[in-house]
């Protein structure tokens, strides 16, 4: 068990700079989750972490020891790979003990570890076989098996998930999630599924081309989005982006685009004119944040063009002048398509145009 | 994957696999009966020439010279047998088998860490692509065109006529082919499952035998009985080096039963016939483990 300390990595693969200039902390028992669209840096940072990338710059920590010179081997962290990378020629059980056979760990301790392992990940009844006569969910058990067996002092985790189907996805989600808490290890986990950074994380760490966005809690991720990309890229209906200007209208801010004129209140409006000079900047609300009364002479009105019906709730797709919004509604009332609605915004994000900060 | 199913879709086109008339039994299908009629005329024109050598060996001089040919032996003697033996063709045979083994080992003890390197290792791409692009070339390369300056070198260095150069000459003239097979091999298995290893806490030099080599152990013995039919069948190059009974191998040796006046055609086929056998074997071997390969690799493929 160790804390897992990133100090200004920076990994160029020829000229492409795959991560710029990294901070982490990763506290010693925590999950982290390394959250990003696909090339965003994530999966190099946790090569560089478990040793099958040197940094081109900056210093990796594992407990108190730096190991950018260390082979992967000298390191003690387990790697969960996307695809498994199980050994076809040896059975599940051979695959889980070969981390425990090259440590010359006795016989008879690999066989009650590996069996120990196998009852606690429910798969006892496949260690003979090769993984190749075993189910994806199986295999996908064995290699987490592989990786508890030898109780690493990190585990690292690239996208375990993404090769199985969808209901066992869920289900493993909590499984891993349960396992992590159980043996207190600390944790990198990569994904690009955000549904699996909020579920999963105690800190999320979001990506994007090779830096790093924000690092938070899930709630703060989700609730205080640092900038348009965190915003965009968490939440599973996306967050609504108005582009528009903060104007003065009767003493009071307002945020002004071509479709809808939102009040701001006092403190956001203070701020904003420190940070944002000239207002222009972009509203963001998520879906659930927008109230709609069915009211035909409020203010904010806005045509109901198509409704996706989820079962508990149902999406709003809303259309005024060019602009889409995407509204939750979560109380089944009788809206129809081809309904004017009048909108009020409820809680929102502002975004500088420039920067794509959040203004807060 | 993609690929097998490309395959697929075009031999549905043209002749059906044999998994697909499995799947259409019974029915009564043209096509299927064409696709024997050619699959056993082949066989039928591959296998002729070596019954005709083998049986020849046991012909009278009556039947070796009747016409029109006959395709059975009327009066089997061995006669053609007991003088190949009186020539000592076995000392020809342990030459052969010598030279042959030693310089398979000896090429795959070179090639396997050489194609490892061009597949593994991250070396400028260009670097890699020019020297696998020459040994390619290399492997192209008539023997002819090198055996008379190999043979110029050999006499320079007063290494003609040991079993030696041979074995050297075999290894390098085909460590070339070896890398270009042997580096498709590699690259047909996932580098995760290497990496898996390192991480386990295994040394690079571990993983590969631990897991790369077995993993490709098919492949590998597969390339291993080709190059040791390679050395068995080699001519050219043996011709410029072979001077005395001490390294004469079967080919060079088949080619000695041929004298000046007067041919005997029984004790040649005996000599062909000798050096078709282990060929033969290593064929049937060879083919065991090609299926047993593609099988390996549909089991472990995700």
């Amino acid at each position: 068990m160790a804390e897992v300390r990133i100090e200004g990595l920076t990994k160029y693969f020829g000229d492409t700079c795959a991560v710029n200039q990294l901070n982490l902390v990763v506290r010693d028992g925590d999950l982290v989750v390394l959250l990003g669209p696909s090339g965003c840096g994530k999966t190099t940072t946790m090569r560089c972490v478990a040793g099958l990338e040197r940094p081109t710059y900056g210093d990796i920590y594992i407990g108190e020891t730096r190991v950018n010179d260390l082979e992967p081997r000298e390191r003690d962290v387990a790697l969960v790979f996307q695809s498994y990378a199980l050994y076809p020629h040896f059975t599940a059980f051979d695959n889980i003990a070969y981390p425990l056979r090259l440590r010359k760990t006795p016989k008879d301790e690999i066989e009650r570890r590996v069996r120990d392992v196998a009852e606690m990940l429910g798969i006892t009844h496949t260690l003979e076989r090769p993984p190749g006569l075993c189910s994806g969910g199986e295999q996908q058990r064995i290699a987490l098996g592989r990786a508890i067996v030898r109780e690493p002092v990190v585990f690292l985790m690239d996208e375990p998930l993404s090769n199985i189907d969808a209901l066992l996805r869920v289900y493993m989600r909590a499984e891993i999630k349960r396992l992590q808490h159980e043996l207190g290890t600390t944790m990198i986990y990569v994904t690009h599924d955000q549904v699996e950074g909020m579920t999963m994380a105690d800190q999320i760490a979001v990506m994007n081309e090779g830096t790093l966005q924000q690092l938070g809690t899930p709630s703060e991720i989700y609730d205080m989005p640092a900038n348009n990309f965190v915003a965009r890229f968490v939440g599973s209906t996306p967050m609504n982006f108005i582009p528009g200007a903060l104007r003065k209208e009767n003493g009071k801010t307002v945020h002004k685009s071509d479709q809808f004129v939102i009040p701001v209140d006092n403190e956001m409006a203070h701020r904003a004119a420190e940070l944002c000079p000239g207002g222009v900047c972009t509203l963001g609300v998520r879906p659930e944040e927008i109230r709609f009364t069915m009211d035909e002479d409020g203010a904010n009105q806005a045509g109901v063009f198509l409704l996706e019906p989820l079962g508990s709730e149902t999406i709003l797709d809303i259309e005024k002048e060019g602009l889409l919004l995407k509204v939750k509604d979560v109380a089944a009332t009788q809206v129809r398509e081809g309904d004017v609605l009048s909108l009020s915004f409820n809680r929102f994000h502002l975004f500088d145009d420039e920067t794509g900060a959040a203004i807060r | 994957m993609a690929q097998s199913e490309a395959r697929e879709t075009a031999t549905t086109e043209t002749v059906p696999l044999p998994v697909e008339m499995a799947v259409q039994e019974r029915r009564f299908n043209l096509r299927k009966l064409l696709v024997v009629i050619v699959l056993y005329l082949a066989a039928f024109w591959t296998l002729v020439p070596m019954y005709w050598v083998a049986i020849s060996s046991i012909k009278s001089l009556r039947d070796l010279a009747h016409i029109p040919p006959r395709f059975f032996p009327t009066d089997p003697r061995l006669d053609a047998w007991v003088t190949i033996f009186e020539r000592r063709i076995l000392e020809n045979v342990y030459n052969s088998l010598v030279v042959a083994t030693l310089a398979t080992i000896i090429c795959l003890v070179i090639s396997v860490p050489a194609a490892y390197a061009a597949t593994r290792m991250r070396l400028p791409f260009k670097f890699v692509a020019i020297v696998v692009g020459l040994m390619g070339l290399v492997a192209l390369l008539p023997p002819i065109a090198s055996a008379i300056p190999l043979f110029l070198l050999g006499s320079d260095l007063g290494i003609i006529d040991e079993k030696y150069t041979l074995i050297i000459l075999y290894t390098v003239l085909n460590t070339a082919f070896a890398v270009w097979v042997l580096r498709g091999t590699f690259m047909d298995v996932p580098m995760d499952v290497e990496e898996a290893a390192l991480m386990d806490g295994d040394t690079r030099f571990g993983a590969v035998r631990r897991i790369l080599l077995p993993l490709i152990f098919p492949s590998l013995f597969s390339i291993a009985i080709l190059l040791f039919i390679f050395n068995w069948n080699e001519y050219i190059i043996a011709l410029y080096f072979v001077n005395s009974m001490k390294t004469m191998t079967l080919p060079i040796a088949i080619q000695a039963q041929i004298p000046q006046h007067e041919l005997d055609w029984g004790v040649v086929s005996a000599a062909g016939t000798i050096a078709v056998f282990p060929v033969l074997v290593a064929a049937f071997t060879l083919q065991r483990f090609l299926v047993r390969g593609l099988t390996f690799g549909v089991a472990s493929g995700q």
